[in-house]
C-alpha cells in the first residue's frame, strides 16, 4: 500500500525540480537520437550524403524488413544470441569457479598469477587462428573465442573481491569454529554477490565483442558474418542493419543484468 | 581453586624473510569464573595478539593455555569474541545474523533456539528480527553483535575494544548495555581496550602490558562492579584513583 505522506511545500518544490531535471535529461537522450536519425534521413534524402557507403535510417528499416520477411532475421540474431549467451554463461560459471580455486589456494594462486597476467594483456583475438584449428571452423571455435575473451576479466574481478572481503569478519567466523567452506559460503560469496554483478555487466559486453569478433573470423551465419558479408558485398544497408541490431541486443542484455542488480540490492535491503 | 583461564609463559614471534619480531615476551596470567578482566597497555603492545591467542585464531610461540584444567585446543568453542566493530553480515537480517555462530557449529539444539529467542526478546530486538543491519542504531547493531557472541553460551567472552567505533553518545549507552547483559548473563569477561576510564569502571581487574615485546607489568583490583550504574562508577573515589595509577603505571 502506498504511504500517504503530508509533504512540506519546500519538499514539493523540491520533487517537483527533481521530476522537472529527470524529464529533462531523459527528452535530451531521447532528443538526441531522434535528431540524428532526422538529420542523418534528411540529408540522405537530400543528397548530401552518399547512401552507398553511408545509407540511411529508411533503407536500414527497409533491410531489416526484408530480411524478416525471408526469415533470415531471427535465424541470424539467433545464431549470434546462441554463442553469445552460451559464451556469456561458460565464461562466468567457469571465471566464478577459478576464482574460488585461487582464492582457496593462495601458493595456487601465486603460482598462476604470472600465467593469468599474460593472458589478461593478450590480445585474445591473436588467438583466434589457433582455436580455428584446434576447434573446427564452426561455432564451436566462435564460443571458444567468446569464452577467452571474457572469463580472464570474471577470474580477476572476483578473485580480487574476494580477497577484498573484511579480513575482520573472517577471522569472527574462525573464532566461532568456521572451516574455509563455511567461511566460503557464508561470507564470501554472499559479500562478493554486488562485484558479482558489476561483473556480469563487464562479461556482458565482453561477450558481445568475443562473439562477434569470432563471427569476423569464422561463421555463415550471425549478425558478425552479416557485417562482414555486406562490407565484402558493399551493401552498407545489411552492415548498418546488422549493427543497430547488434546494440539493441546488447542493450536488452545489459538491462537484463540491471534489472538483476536492482533485484539483488532489493533482496539485500538496500532500496 | 583452579582457575578457569590460565596462561602460562605466553610468547609469541613474528616472522618475516627480514626479521624476527618478538610480539609478546612471557605472559602468565589467570581469570576466574564470572570475573570481568580488562586487558590495557601502549598502542601496539599486543593485547589484541593476546586475545587472539585466548580465542586460538593465533597459536603461541611457547607456552599453554588452560581452560577448566584443558588445553585450550580441546576447548576452542567456549571461547566468543566480540571485535571492534560489529561486523553484522549486511545481507543477512538480524535473526540470521545472531543465528550465524548456530548454523557454523551446526547446533540444532531446541535449547539453543529457545535461549536465543530468550535474548532476543531480553534485550529488546523482537520488532527488528527481519530488519537488515543498516535498519539499525550504532548500539543496536552491538547488541546484535553480543547476542550473537552470547548464543552460543560460551564460557569466557574476549572483548576486543568492541565501543571504540561508537560515537561518544552511542559509547555511553552500549558500555551501559554490555555491561548489564554480561553481568545478568553471568559471563567470565576479557576485555582489551585503551581507554582507562572503559578499563576501570568495567572491569574486576586491570592488567597492565608493557610496550612490545611485552609482559604484565602490574595487575590493579577494584571493587566498582558491585555497583550497578556505569556513570556512578565513574564518580567513586576507588575510580579515579585506579585510573590514576594505572596512567602513572603506563607512563614508566
Amino acid at each position: 500500500m502506498k504511504r500517504q505522506v503530508n509533504y512540506s511545500k519546500e519538499h514539493l518544490r523540491y520533487l517537483a525540480r527533481h521530476k522537472r531535471h529527470s524529464a529533462l535529461i531523459l527528452c535530451s537522450q531521447l532528443g538526441i537520437l531522434v535528431l540524428f536519425i532526422a538529420l542523418w534521413e534528411l540529408f540522405a534524402y537530400l543528397g548530401i550524403i552518399n547512401t552507398m557507403i553511408l545509407s540511411s535510417p529508411s533503407r536500414i528499416l527497409t533491410t531489416i524488413g526484408d530480411l524478416y520477411q525471408s526469415g533470415d532475421l531471427f535465424y541470424h540474431i539467433g545464431i549470434t544470441l546462441y554463442e553469445t549467451v552460451l559464451g556469456f554463461a561458460i565464461a562466468t560459471i567457469l571465471g566464478c569457479l577459478i576464482a574460488i580455486l585461487l582464492w582457496w589456494s593462495e601458493t595456487l594462486r601465486k603460482i598462476l598469477d604470472p600465467y593469468i597476467v599474460v593472458l589478461n594483456s593478450l590480445p585474445k583475438i591473436a588467438l583466434g587462428p589457433v582455436i580455428i584449428i584446434w576447434f573446427g571452423a564452426g561455432m564451436q571455435s566462435i564460443i571458444v573465442i567468446c569464452v577467452l575473451i571474457t572469463v580472464i576479466i570474471t577470474i580477476i574481478s572476483m578473485l580480487n573481491a574476494f580477497r577484498e572481503c573484511d579480513k575482520d569478519k573472517i577471522l569472527l567466523m574462525r573464532s566461532m569454529g568456521a572451516n574455509k567452506f563455511q567461511i566460503l559460503t557464508k561470507l564470501i560469496l554472499p559479500a562478493s554477490l554486488p562485484q558479482f554483478v558489476s561483473v556480469l555487466k563487464i562479461s556482458v559486453g565482453m561477450s558481445w565483442v568475443g562473439s562477434i569478433m569470432g563471427e569476423y573470423l569464422v561463421s555463415s551465419a550471425g549478425l558478425g558474418y552479416l557485417i562482414v558479408y555486406g562490407s565484402q558485398v558493399f551493401k552498407l544497408d545489411l552492415v548498418m542493419a546488422s549493427t543497430i541490431l547488434l546494440c539493441l541486443l546488447a542493450s536488452v542484455m545489459y538491462f537484463l543484468v540491471a534489472l538483476l542488480e536492482k533485484y539483488v540490492n532489493k533482496k539485500r535491503g538496500r532500496l | 581453586m583452579a582457575h578457569l583461564l590460565e596462561l602460562k609463559d605466553i610468547a609469541l614471534n613474528y616472522h618475516t624473510l627480514k626479521d624476527e619480531t618478538k610480539a609478546i615476551e612471557n605472559i602468565s596470567l589467570f581469570v576466574d569464573s564470572k570475573e570481568f578482566i580488562s586487558i590495557v597497555g601502549p598502542s601496539g603492545c599486543g593485547k589484541t595478539t593476546l586475545l587472539s591467542i585466548i580465542a586460538g585464531i593465533l597459536s603461541p610461540s611457547t607456552g599453554t593455555i588452560l581452560l577448566d584444567g584443558s588445553p585450550l585446543s580441546e576447548n576452542k568453542n567456549k571461547i566468543g569474541y566480540m571485535f571492534q566493530r560489529d561486523h553484522l553480515f549486511e545481507w543477512r537480517t538480524v535473526l540470521e545474523n545472531v543465528k550465524l555462530g548456530l548454523e557454523i557449529t551446526h547446533n540444532k539444539d531446541p535449547a539453543n533456539k529457545e535461549y536465543l529467542d530468550e535474548l532476543i526478546e531480553k534485550y529488546g530486538l523482537k520488532d527488528f528480527v527481519n530488519k537488515y543491519p543498516h535498519h539499525l542504531s550504532g548500539g543496536m547493531r552491538q547488541r546484535v553483535a553480543l547476542i550473537r557472541t552470547l548464543v552460543l553460551r560460551p564460557e569466557i567472552l574476549l572483548l576486543d575494544e568492541p565501543f571504540g567505533a561508537l560515537d561518544y553518545q552511542t559509547r555511553k549507552t552500549v558500555i551501559q548495555d554490555v555491561s548489564s547483559i554480561i553481568a545478568r548473563e553471568e559471563k567470565t569477561s576479557i576485555l582489551v581496550t585503551h581507554d582507562l576510564g572503559e578499563a576501570v569502571s568495567l572491569s574486576d581487574r586491570i592488567i597492565v602490558l608493557s610496550k612490545r615485546p611485552s609482559i604484565v607489568k602490574a595487575t590493579f583490583k577494584t571493587n566498582l562492579r558491585k555497583i550497578a550504574s556505569i556513570e556512578e562508577r565513574k564518580r567513586t573515589d576507588e575510580y579515579k584513583i585506579t585510573v590514576d595509577k594505572i596512567w602513572e603505571e603506563l607512563q614508566d
